[in-house]
């Protein structure tokens, strides 16, 4: 079977409106393969806003909320976006992440034990092209570029995927199949070879959890461990909910071509792969961080960076000899600032002129 | 509250009243800072000085609207800026400024001499290329600049004065201080780290 070889870095914009803090929902996604990082910047935008790094994020979710038109919803958690800098903006919010790439060629595939433990994308146009092979590989549904490149960073960040799905209530299963997701909590008691299964699934304000080993579906006996994979993820699915429902933001705009689909497959071979992917996330990081620290040095010099911020600033800083030397030449302009005497004023002068010019003006209104 | 500020509120109410010898001395108290702050919006000596006068004579007028939740110096700050932007606004403009929220400040920056070390101290050239520098800025990263580093009012203050918001301000602020480093380059020393 022709398997599409993939081994590039995608990049998508998402341009949304935000509101106040919280999370965001971004419904629409441009995928440019012409870069490998997103960036996010909206016009309008007055400071710049949110990062979001699927290789740091403690919290995320990537949820199938998908019509025929909109790709899925990426929902980021509280802590994701809790830069004190978001706050007060509104306008448009561009969300840029990067997704490393993936050795994807049908050698690494075959190589790989079953069950494979990692993702990857690729274009919808190639996708018709992937079948299963043997119990290794398992062709699911097209998903929005979006949520397998997610779900690649949360690879490459070393975590156990998790499958999470949107639709219905929360105590039903999801009727449609799940998305992809993990964090470190949100895997407790799932072992590595849960792998995600990504679906479209209706529109819902809840999110459920379901996992599964092996297989398309969920065996019979793997029922316990999905009912327990629920009950784990109940509270912060709960949490979602919140902030879905209080910062859906349903205007994105598609910009360019139409949005890229892929499919998502997973991998037990997640140490080889992330150990080849290491270097590039390292790189991938760096990159990231270099081209947010600047915008940032005023807020670190006043203290008034979120502790999270504050720390991948210092982290920044400690390895990169040209962002030390800018914010060291920030420091000492401020310096020089505040050490600058006032303008001299003649104060006496001033007050005969004002006290003057007071008798012949009307008095206080 | 300390004695000063008692001694502030009072001569305020005493003013509030039509007591021109207390507006007197809260012109006193205020005119240098007012003047100074005048000034480093980019007003000209003789300018700053009469619209520091014209300032103190729209406060003696406003006075009644005076709410004093926040400070006295603070709403002489807002009436100072308001005024010195007027009058920033009338004069030809002497050149094309970048449009300060979206052009790039480093791009354009002109290119600075280089200094020997003896004119990297903190000395009247220095003052005199800071003040050079900040008449390079545009005006509202200027003000942004002045209100925040020079005045050392809080970003909350200073958004409120200029009018904006604080995020706004923050990034005014940042390409503000950005430009006036690398204009200042030349003239700094400075460690790394």
């Amino acid at each position: 079977v022709p398997l599409v070889i993939v081994s590039v870095a995608f990049a998508a914009t998402v341009e949304v409106p935000i509101a106040a803090s919280g999370s965001l929902e971004l419904n629409d996604a441009l995928v440019d393969a012409s870069t490998n990082a997103l960036n996010v910047y909206v016009p309008g935008a007055i400071w710049p806003v949110v990062e979001f790094d699927p290789l740091v994020s403690r919290n995320n979710v990537v949820a199938p909320n998908r019509s025929t038109e909109a790709l899925a919803p990426l929902f980021l958690c509280p802590e994701d976006v809790a830069e004190p800098e978001i706050e007060n903006v509104d306008g448009t919010l561009t969300v840029n992440w990067m997704t490393p790439p993936i050795d994807c060629s049908p050698s690494a595939l075959s190589s790989a034990p079953s069950p494979l433990t990692w993702a990857w994308a690729w274009p919808l146009a190639d996708s018709e092209n992937v079948a299963p092979v043997d119990d290794k590989l398992a062709l699911v549904e097209p998903v929005p570029l979006a949520e397998a490149l997610a779900l690649q960073g949360l690879f490459a960040g070393g975590h156990v995927p998790l499958a999470v799905a949107s639709g219905g209530d929360a105590d039903e299963p999801p009727p449609h199949g799940a998305g992809a997701g993990c964090g470190p909590e949100w895997s407790t008691g799932l072992a590595a070879d849960t792998w995600a299964d990504v679906k479209p699934a209706p529109s819902s304000a809840t999110l459920h959890c379901v996992s599964w080993t092996g297989g398309v579906a969920a065996p019979e006996a793997e029922a316990n461990r999905h009912h327990e994979a629920r009950t784990a993820i109940r509270a912060p699915a709960e949490r979602m909910r919140m902030t879905r429902d209080s910062l859906r933001l349903p205007h994105a705009r598609h910009y360019g071509r139409p949005p890229v689909f892929c499919a998502v497959r997973t991998s037990f071979a997640r140490a080889r792969v992330t150990t080849s992917m290491s270097g590039f996330s390292q790189q991938g990081r760096f990159a990231r961080d270099h081209r947010w620290a600047p915008d940032r040095m005023s807020a670190y010099v006043d203290m008034e960076l979120a502790a999270s911020a504050r720390e991948r600033m210092e982290r920044h800083i400690g390895e990169c000899a040209e962002c030390r030397q800018l914010l060291a030449g920030l420091r000492a302009t401020l310096d020089v600032l505040h050490r600058l005497p006032a303008p001299s004023a003649d104060a006496v002068r001033i007050v005969a002129e004002v006290r003057v010019r007071l008798s012949e003006r009307p008095a206080i209104e | 509250v300390s004695g000063a500020a008692t001694s502030e509120r009072d001569l305020i109410r005493r003013a509030r009243s039509g007591d021109e010898d207390a507006f007197a001395e809260l012109v006193a108290m205020h005119a240098t800072r007012v003047y100074g702050a005048l000034r480093r919006f980019g007003l000209h000596p003789g300018e700053a000085d009469e619209v520091a006068q014209e300032v103190f004579l729209r406060a003696w007028r406003g006075l009644a609207r005076f709410e004093e939740r926040a400070q006295f110096s603070t709403w002489l700050y807002r009436i100072a800026f308001n005024e010195a932007q007027r009058r920033l606004a009338r004069r030809a403009p002497p050149r094309a400024e970048p449009d300060p929220d979206t052009d790039d400040p480093i791009a354009s920056l002109p290119e600075s001499p280089h200094l020997g070390p003896e004119a990297q101290a903190l000395d009247r050239e220095l003052e005199r290329a800071v003040d050079q520098a900040l008449t390079q800025l545009p005006a509202d990263w200027r003000a942004a600049v002045v209100l925040r580093d020079l005045e050392g009012l809080s970003t909350e203050e200073a958004a409120e004065i200029a009018g904006v918001r604080q995020a706004a301000f923050k990034s005014r602020l940042h390409r503000g201080r950005m430009q006036l480093r690398a204009l200042l380059e030349p003239y700094l020393e400075h460690e790394e780290g």
